[in-house]
């Protein structure tokens, strides 16, 4: 799954720590999910989207692999 | 007061520690063939301090910030730690077995030996998945 939420992050001018307190989670936790270490929960992704103000669809597409 | 970064760090410390002294144990035991190599409580009182210093570090950072530092991210890295660390735990007793049947060990060492080791695994696995992610501030 490709993540954009780094660039939807920056785009909004905020750090990985502040995003990481407006959601509630720890800053590893947001590093992990940009760097597609880490799949958020529904829940946690919907966060990120309303803290970004955008969709879920916007930070995370699905790829090719995950549809096989 | 604790930040969530400081309790994650503190917590990939103290795993690591913990794991270390375990497998120090397992280690020992098995190069010296005896069940003691060190004093029988050290394993089990390192984890008892892992506990009440996490537990201490964690209540003091307040409920909002301990819940960020123990948040979902933790949760399926101590997840993927302990299944591994199970299967890890399985193999150990064919392993043990064999050593058992071939006189290699004894059983009071293979007892001291796959206690430690089983909780070692888990442990230091569960300290190297959380040391992912430092990255950028």
């Amino acid at each position: 799954m490709m993540s954009h939420l780094a660039e939807h992050r920056k785009a909004r001018g905020l750090t990985q720590a502040q995003l990481a307190e407006a959601v509630g989670v720890s800053r590893k936790t947001v590093n992990t999910v940009e760097n597609r270490v880490f799949v958020p929960s529904t829940l946690l992704a919907l966060k990120l989207a309303r803290e970004l103000g955008v969709t879920v669809e916007d930070i995370f597409v699905l790829e090719e692999a995950d549809c096989a | 007061m604790f930040t969530a970064d400081t309790l994650a760090n503190m917590r990939v410390a103290v795993f690591g520690l913990t794991g270390g002294v375990c497998l120090l144990y397992a280690v020992m035991a098995l190069l010296t063939g005896r069940p003691d190599p060190m004093p029988i409580w050290i394993p089990g009182l390192s984890t008892v301090l892992a506990w009440l210093v996490l537990t201490l570090a964690s209540r003091s950072a307040g409920n909002r910030t301990a819940a960020m530092a123990w948040d979902e991210g933790y949760a399926a890295d101590a997840r993927r730690a302990a299944s591994i660390a199970f299967w890890f735990s399985v193999l150990l007793y064919p392993a043990f077995g064999l050593m058992l049947a071939l006189d290699v060990i004894v059983w009071n060492l293979a007892f001291a030996a796959m206690g430690t080791l089983i909780g070692a695994f888990y442990l230091l696995l569960l300290a190297a998945f959380d040391l992912r992610g430092p990255g950028q501030r």
